[in-house]
């Protein structure tokens, strides 16, 4: 079991790499369906991070648009 | 969400779909949650009952509106089904099977309920919770949703908590839509998705078949192995793809591999709730878009997977683009036209959420529509995948589709393992096996011996046996010896012998046989020209086969012409060839403008023929007719064959292979018991009546494709064996063969398995072979390939290259396109390229084109075959013109290049070619040779001049017979609205799905058409069937001929078919007078009844018809049986009585449905009498508004022309049936008929008028009617007393 927690450069860098763009072009308030990310590719992503930081609510990351919110449903979770 | 709302662009495809066929439950979609353990029933239902509460969508309800269809929420939450089905021998058996017969009734979307969630109590601790929602309410995701739900809510009443956030309303769904309409976004995409599919093609599937929606659904599934799993992973790691990605590149490689027409465009379904305040409520969302992209086969595939990814990523980037609005922006809507194939699917596993405390499965039970096939991954590569393929059953069998998976599989195996798609196999090992050495292991020993050899062998064993024949004179197998001996001898004299060829030309004769021999038996090769063409090309193909003697008569234009008057008739034959000479020299149309010589070996020829001997049985006492031309290497086994069998051959006389009464003549004369027919001659030479009942052992076909029609026509016609062979010339005429049995399904027989040492094989454009059912590239290889084509050492290479099957052998490429059955059996489709068969002959259109521009006269041409009026192919020319040449000018010019079977049968010239928009020639723009100079045809009166009036009016624009309407600006909104116009102007509706299969304007002119004579009131209807000649019976007043069902019945093996009135159409004018009416229904009855004596009869006011109409069929020289007039009066008792009242003509519908009017004097008024016969179900009520009227307006109609009428006289018996209980005190009486009917005789029968035609009375009518028109069959003496009917 990893002592890695989860982080939003990580974040980033997994989106970068699902939606084939360089990090830089995933900011915080890009929105993630323009740069191509879909259900499938959250859920992965979602499959992976839920192992660093469990009870992640997939349909609350549906919900959103943006990394930003992303970022903010984990941090909602770990306080 | 108040009020009705229109529906969304996801929805609306759905619609559509589903109205194409409303009582498909396709649409259904749904999932049962299996559940062990201890379950709380109370909080389960505390929770489905909030479940269903929050689940607006299930409320939904859905109809068709005046601007297109429209949805609202009704105002009841639907209850939660609750069955107890513990008490079952096997509970969960039975809830299964409920949960599935619910799921096959197809929901009423305007009444609801769109779906309903059940929970089962299959025992104390297993339970089942089962929802269904149709598709228009819930996709994939929305019941997903709804499960999740559910497992939390009963969590929080098991815990006693309150229950996080619900659903939003179903209103935010039209948020999101209103969002992305007319936004940035939208047009960004709109632009990306125009841009990719620009250039489109038509885009195929793997199996041709119209996508329609199926009742069903076939699955097929199987684990992803382990190893494979892994193997995925590594892949895809290694060229920086994920494994969902590199799955759905390789499943699209592998579809790319079936077929060749068109493009290859998988669907792949984007879930599209990122994002959005949609991802929280059920509703439908799904968009199937197309993946448009291009495997490269050569491509390290490393780069493949990339450039794969990069595409699905794009797609994603602008998935919010409906399918729907492209398929409709694109022209891809109705009939056969397709945005895309196949869907590539995948998908997490069906997450079974979890209870506390209990164990749950989820199963999916149903997933929408599924048109074409589908190839799902579900799961997860990482942990466990899963590989379904679902496909549409009406499409593909259970074989086919556990045929793709397994391929699939060994396909994905294959590509971890290759750095090139190339390298991969389309078929799995076992396949291939079976495919390329199964189905050919054809070896078989044949002697190593030549042609002349087994002529001679044959030649000595039976001398005096009749060798020949031709007309009166014959040759002994002795004399042929003989002669064919000295011609060798001197032709060897003259320095002819092995490797050296010698041209023939002489027509049909004992001579030709003689030459043919002779050129064999000095060891050359023949080469057969027509003696009848005299056009350059002769001369051309006589210079490059470079004879070192021609055989033809004096006088034609050759050097070293030895005609037969020189030929010497003693001498001996000398040594002779060896197998691997030559035997002959054929020449075949060339593409780029020259004829080829094809040398074909005795090694090639003597294996087709023993093979020929051995699979026929062909031996002494056969007698094989010789009539195709020398040039056409059909004769090759004709010629040949009895000459090595023993059996006779018989040449037909010059210009007899082209009579069909000639060769049936001969057959029958000569004792035929084998010969060849091209498909098209054999298709007239059924027709003619003098091959009817002909006993041939053998008929081969060849040279074209043989039509399953036509085997079936042959058996009907001819007692024998119908044989379909194929071949190109390059192959010692027949490569494969398959015994027609009339029963064959496909549009063509196929053809079949290879000969003797001989293989098939059928490859893509990589020469893999491809798998059955799919279209390839024929090729041949085996000891029947010629050697190649003479003095064209580049062509040969060309089209013989090396077999990559068999190392060290050729193969040769026929150009032709085949697939194989899952049999075995080979069919053929067609060719790849510009070369067509005419009349069966192998004509290039490269080599027409080029001797038209060779003549000067034309600067740019175009030839293809078009059929002609009677189906045959005919070659027809488009060309521009060089300095004002006309069609004649032309014609003429090339009547001296090329031989008539080469011409073009028109030439239109044009200003210019028509291109499509890429610069390619536009041939579909290429204007129809019989349409010229005008406009195109008008649209025919009737129902197609009322369908061009409608599409005018719904399309905005004229419209013809050839109107696409689709094409021409329709959509299915508009589609909806010409149903309802047609069903108002016509009281027929021919449905959605009608326009869609049928769009062009004729064809659903015709459909709407056949459906007309199927409801009835077309003007036959067959009220039974027979192989006695048909009675005819003529309608009454009201226009139908539905009363004589009762008479129908009660006949015996005859038909009985009832002419009908044009006024039941609203659109048919009125006939001018009885007599004109009673022409056109003699018009109608001799076609039905074209010879021997013919029966008509009628009742009440139709007999009057009837009487009239034999008349008139006597007038024409027809002889008529029974002509019956039931109870019927002449003109002259109706002509002072006044016109029906509209009242009283209505009411006569009451009498045509067999109520006597007399006795319900209160119903007045169309609603009543509808409503009277509607309560006693009698079909007439159940009529469309417009066709009441025309039955009344018959009523008025007919009887204001029998009061115009003036009966003719017939001559012929007539037979009147009197309804004697009635016209008591009237003046009706039978013999009014006499100064009418010469020959009249009377029966009178113990009834009243109405109840004529009752089924009490039926069999001693039909006795009666019967007895007349048996007598006429037999032709015996006519009856003229009265015969009163007893019982």
């Amino acid at each position: 079991m990893s002592d890695e927690t989860l982080t939003l450069e990580m974040m980033r860098d997994d989106i970068a790499r699902a939606v084939r763009m360089p990090p830089e072009a995933v900011t915080d308030d890009e929105n993630l369906v323009d740069l191509g990310l879909d259900s499938l590719q959250a859920m992965d992503l979602l499959t992976k991070w839920e192992k660093l930081q469990p009870g992640l609510d997939y349909t609350a990351f549906m919900e959103r648009e943006t990394l930003g919110e992303w970022w903010e449903i984990v941090a909602r979770v770990r306080a | 969400m108040s009020g009705a709302r229109p529906l969304s662009a996801a929805q609306e495809g759905i619609w559509y779909a589903q109205a194409q066929d409303p009582s498909n439950p396709i649409f259904n979609t749904g999932q049962v949650l299996w559940i062990a353990g201890r379950l709380d029933e109370g909080a389960m239902r505390r929770a489905l009952a909030a479940l269903v509460e929050e689940t607006e969508a299930l409320r939904l309800r859905f109809a068709e509106g005046t601007d297109g269809p429209v949805q609202w929420l009704a105002g009841e939450v639907p209850e939660v089904g609750y069955v107890d089905v513990s008490a079952e021998e096997d509970p969960e058996s039975a809830a299964r099977d409920t949960i599935w017969q619910r799921l096959w009734q197809a929901a009423d979307l305007g009444a609801g309920p769109v779906g309903h969630v059940t929970l089962w109590r299959l025992g104390r601790d297993r339970w089942a919770v089962s929802q269904q929602v149709h598709h228009l309410a819930g996709d994939g995701y929305a019941n997903v949703l709804m499960t999740n739900r559910l497992a939390a809510l009963y969590a929080a009443c098991v815990a006693g908590e309150a229950p996080s956030e619900g659903f939003a309303g179903y209103g935010k769904m039209f948020e999101m839509e209103a969002a992305y309409a007319g936004s940035a976004r939208e047009a960004r995409d709109r632009a990306y998705w125009h841009e990719t599919l620009e250039g489109m093609g038509d885009v195929r599937s793997v199996k041709a078949g119209v996508p329609v929606s199926s009742g069903r659904f076939r699955r097929v599934e199987r684990p992803v192995p382990e190893a494979l799993r892994e193997a995925l992973l590594a892949r895809a790691e290694r060229a920086g793809v994920n494994w969902a990605e590199a799955v759905t590149v390789l499943s699209a490689a592998y579809l790319s591999r079936f077929g060749t027409e068109g493009e290859c465009v998988p669907g792949i379904p984007l879930m599209n709730r990122m994002g959005s305040s949609a991802a929280r409520v059920p509703c439908t969302q799904v968009n199937v878009l197309p993946f448009r992209f291009e495997p490269e086969e050569d491509a390290p595939l490393d780069a493949v997977l990339e450039a794969g990814a990069g595409a699905l990523a794009a797609m994603r980037r602008h998935g919010r683009y409906r399918g729907e609005c492209l398929r409709r922006e694109l022209g891809r809507v109705g009939s056969g036209r397709r945005l895309h194939g196949p869907l590539i699917n995948v998908l997490p596993f069906d997450p079974a959420p979890a209870l506390p405390g209990l164990h749950t499965e989820m199963e999916i039970t149903g997933a929408g529509s599924v048109d074409d096939m589908t190839i799902a991954f579900r799961g997860d590569a990482r942990v466990g995948l899963r590989l379904q393929v679902d496909a549409n059953p009406s499409i593909y069998d259970e074989d086919e589709i556990a045929g793709h998976l397994d391929r699939l599989i060994d396909f994905l195996g294959a590509a971890c393992a290759t750095e090139r798609l190339s390298e991969v196999p389309t078929l799995t090992p076992a396949e291939t096996e079976r495919h390329l050495r199964g189905r050919n292991a054809t070896a078989q020993e044949v002697p190593d011996v030549t042609l002349a050899g087994l002529i001679e062998e044959r030649m000595r064993a039976v001398p005096e046996a009749e060798a020949v024949r031709f007309g009166e004179a014959a040759l002994s197998f002795a004399e042929l010896d003989r002669r064919s001996a000295a011609l060798a001898g001197q032709l060897a004299g003259r320095g002819v012998g092995p490797g050296g060829r010698v041209a023939v030309a002489l027509p049909r004769s004992l001579e030709l046989i003689v030459a043919l021999v002779a050129v064999l038996r000095a060891g050359a090769a023949y080469v057969p020209l027509d003696p009848e063409d005299d056009s350059s090309r002769r001369a051309d193909m006589l210079e490059r086969a470079a004879p070192g003697v021609v055989l033809a008569k004096a006088g034609f234009p050759a050097e070293d012409v030895l005609p037969p008057e020189d030929w010497a008739s003693e001498g001996a034959a000398p040594a002779g060839p060896v197998p691997e000479d030559a035997a002959y020299v054929l020449f075949t149309s060339g593409s780029t403008g020259r004829p080829k010589g094809v040398v074909v070996s005795h090694r090639a020829i003597v294996n087709r023929l023993l093979w020929m001997r051995a699979a026929y049985g062909i031996g002494p006492g056969d007698r094989i007719l010789q009539k195709t031309p020398t040039t056409f290497d059909v004769s090759v086994w004709e010629f040949f064959l009895p000459l090595l069998s023993g059996a006779t051959l018989v040449v037909a006389p010059p210009g007899a292979h082209r009579d069909p009464s000639a060769i049936a003549g001969l057959i029958r004369d000569e004792g035929i018991t084998a010969l060849h027919f091209v498909p098209s001659m054999l298709s007239l030479f059924l027709e003619a009546p003098e091959a009817r009942g002909l006993r041939v052992a053998h008929v081969f076909a060849s040279g074209e494709a043989l039509p399953s029609a036509m085997a079936r026509r042959f058996h009907e016609v001819i007692a024998g064996r119908l044989h379909n062979l194929y071949g190109p010339t390059e192959a010692a005429v027949d490569v494969s063969f398959h015994e027609a049995s009339g029963a064959e399904e496909g549009a063509s027989v196929p053809i079949g398995r290879p000969v003797w040492n001989t293989r098939l094989y059928v490859l893509d454009a990589a020469l893999r072979p491809v798998p059955d059912g799919v279209t390839g590239r024929l090729y041949l290889a085996g000891r029947q390939l010629a050697e190649g084509y003479l003095g064209q050492p580049e062509l040969t290479s060309e089209r013989f290259v090396a077999d990559p099957f068999v190392p060290g052998e050729r193969m040769y490429d026929t150009g032709d396109l085949a697939f194989v059955r899952s049999d075995g059996e080979v069919v053929f489709e067609g060719r790849a390229d510009g070369q067509v068969k005419i009349r069966g002959v192998r004509v290039e259109t490269g080599e027409v084109e080029a001797a038209l521009l060779g003549t000067g006269l034309a600067l740019q041409c175009v030839v293809l075959a078009r059929d002609g009026l009677d189906g045959a192919a005919q070659l027809v020319a488009w060309a521009v013109a060089s300095g004002g040449a006309d069609e004649a000018a032309m014609q003429a010019a090339l009547e001296g290049c090329l031989p008539a079977a080469m011409r073009p049968a028109r030439i239109v010239v044009l200003e210019a070619l028509p291109l499509t928009p890429n610069g390619k020639l536009d041939r579909r723009a290429l204007p129809d040779p019989g349409r010229l100079g005008g406009a195109t045809r008008p649209p025919a009166p009737g129902m197609e001049a009322l369908l061009a009036g409608l599409y005018a009016e719904v399309l905005g624009e004229a419209a013809g017979p050839e109107t696409d309407f689709f094409l021409s600006g329709g959509d299915s909104l508009k589609a909806v609205r010409l149903t309802r116009r047609i069903a108002e102007a016509t009281g027929l509706d021919p449905g959605l799905g009608a326009v869609f299969e049928a769009p062009v304007l004729a064809d659903l002119a015709r459909r709407i058409g056949a459906a007309e004579r199927d409801s009835g009131l077309g003007p036959i209807l067959q009220l039974s069937g027979g192989r006695r000649p048909p009675v005819f019976a003529v309608h009454p007043a009201g226009g139908i001929a539905w009363c004589y069902r009762g008479l129908a019945a009660a006949l015996e093996d005859r038909p009985l078919i009832g002419v009908q009135s044009p006024l039941l159409d609203p659109t048919e004018p009125v006939p001018e007078s009885l007599s004109a009416l009673a022409r056109s229904y003699a018009d109608r009855i001799e076609a039905l009844a074209p010879e021997g004596p013919v029966h008509v009869m009628g009742w009440s006011l139709g007999g009057l018809i009837a009487h009239a109409a034999a008349a008139e069929l006597e007038a024409r020289g027809r002889e008529t049986g029974l002509v019956g007039l039931l109870d019927a009066y002449p003109s002259e008792c109706w002509r002072n009585e006044p016109e029906p009242a509209p009242g009283a003509a209505l009411r006569a519908l009451l009498a045509i449905a067999g109520y006597d009017p007399e006795a319900h004097p209160e119903l007045q008024g169309k609603a009543e009498i509808l409503a009277f016969l509607r309560d006693r179900g009698h079909p007439l009520a159940l009529l469309p508004e417009a066709v009441l009227d025309g039955v009344i307006r018959s009523v008025q109609a007919t009887n204001r022309l029998v009061r115009g009428h003036r009966e003719p006289v017939l001559r012929a018996p007539v037979l009147h049936v009197q309804a004697a209980l009635d016209h008591a005190g009237t003046d009706l009486r039978p013999d009014l008929w006499r100064p009418y009917a010469l020959g009249l005789s009377v029966a009178p029968l113990e009834c009243t008028h109405g109840a004529l035609l009752a089924e009490v009375h039926s069999e001693r009518l039909v006795q009666a009617l019967e007895r007349e028109m048996a007598r006429a069959e037999r032709g015996g003496a006519k009856a003229t007393h009265s015969t009163p009917i007893k019982a």
